[in-house]
């Protein structure tokens, strides 16, 4: 058995750790407030734009855009979004194990790494996969100009035939608890899946009036060209917003369990050094009494 | 005073920067700035970086938002502003 000196050195380190841990605990508590409004604020926007392309496709009928279309899929690249810190759980790992996946299942077809964050581009790194490009966006806030610039990185490799699919993968913030993570097709654009086609319906039922005659200043055209670059951002924007969102709630609640184990940790090493104490007094108490029996004895 | 209002909204990525009802807004279109009043017709357009002045019902003196290029729609009396960055101007 450790000797007592030992154990409590051992219980003050564990104790050092929960205070760390708790530390932290409470710091991605105060940031996932943070992010997680930042996310709902960037809702509206990302809602609006999206039903301007819906009606504004609607409306002005077919439009060519050289992002809109479709090619056979010989080579795929795919942006995956993590965060620059670790300590958080099995959130990076998931979503690039997400990402692997991604590539593995499409082992016949080529693909091309864009990385946001440093745990991405570390993963892929140390593996040997060849990265396009890497983007090391701040923990502090979303920068619109590291979106934009990864959006115009992606659409301009698009156009020029590089790739013929941008797949974004990233993390989906469902709960504080539970971050799903997902991939989605960013480029060309998906048809609107039926569930979201249905809400479109209805919303346009609601405002019959608007549907139909809409006026366009600029020509559709011109304007569906300015408009995309800004509805994959918003795209783009929400999915990394998501990601930090979850990113600080997964480091909460590892942080969390964390400190709880330490608690559990230090109980157990509490147990066992009175265990020690106790039995070195004993020990004593026997040597000191067998002792003075012998004394007596003799 | 009996001036028709309508809802303008103006959002950007971080958040809704303005929802109120007013009577008239004129906004940085790209072909030239526009005005717009109550029941005006579905329109969409691109805006270039500008202000976009706001008239409330009895103001005198309107309200100046400094927007970055972006886009706005109008739709049963329903103006959404979507701009990359807006400021209101005191």
């Amino acid at each position: 058995m450790a000797s007592p000196r030992d154990i409590k050195k051992r219980i003050k380190g564990v104790k050092n750790i929960q205070q760390i841990t708790r530390t932290m605990e409470m710091v991605a508590g105060a940031k996932l407030r943070r992010s997680q409004s930042a996310a709902q604020h960037a809702r509206p926007y990302a809602e609006k734009i999206n039903s301007m392309v819906h009606s504004l496709g609607k409306a002005a009928g077919n439009i060519q855009h050289p992002l809109l279309k479709d090619r056979p899929v010989k080579k795929i690249a795919l942006a995956v979004l993590t965060s620059n810190k670790g300590l958080c759980g099995a959130f990076n790992g998931n979503i690039l194990r997400k990402a692997e996946d991604n590539v593995l299942r499409h082992a016949s077809k080529e693909y091309m790494l864009f990385c946001v964050g440093k745990k991405a581009r570390d993963y892929f790194s140390r593996r040997g996969y060849k990265i396009k490009k890497s983007y090391m966006p701040s923990d502090r806030e979303l920068e619109l100009s590291l979106i934009i610039e990864l959006v115009k990185d992606l659409s301009e490799g698009f156009e020029k035939g590089e790739y013929d699919q941008v797949d974004l993968i990233y993390s989906q913030f469902v709960s504080p608890m539970v971050q799903r993570p997902t991939s989605l097709t960013l480029i060309p654009f998906t048809k609107p899946s039926e569930e979201e086609a249905e809400q479109q319906q209805r919303k346009a039922e609601k405002d019959k009036k608007a549907a139909g005659d809409y006026l366009f200043e600029p020509e559709p055209e011109e304007l569906m060209a300015e408009l995309i670059p800004k509805y994959l951002e918003s795209q783009v924007y929400n999915a990394l917003a998501q990601t930090q969102a979850g990113e600080h709630a997964a480091r909460l609640v590892a942080m969390k369990s964390a400190s709880d184990n330490a608690k559990e940790v230090i109980h157990t090493l509490t147990l066992s050094y009175n265990k020690a104490r106790q039995a070195s007094i004993t020990k004593e108490i026997l040597e000191i009494v067998s002792g003075s029996e012998a004394i007596k004895a003799g | 005073m009996n001036e028709k209002e309508f809802q303008l909204e103006i959002i950007t990525p971080q958040k809704v920067v303005y929802r109120e009802d007013v009577v008239s807004v004129t906004a940085p279109g790209k072909e030239g700035y526009l005005g717009i009043l109550a029941n005006h017709a579905a329109l969409l357009t691109s805006l270039k970086p500008g202000k976009i002045e706001i008239r409330k019902a009895g103001d005198l003196i309107p309200v100046t938002v400094r927007v970055q290029s972006g886009f706005l729609e109008t739709s049963n009396n329903k103006v959404v502003v979507l701009v990359d960055k807006a400021e209101i101007e005191e």
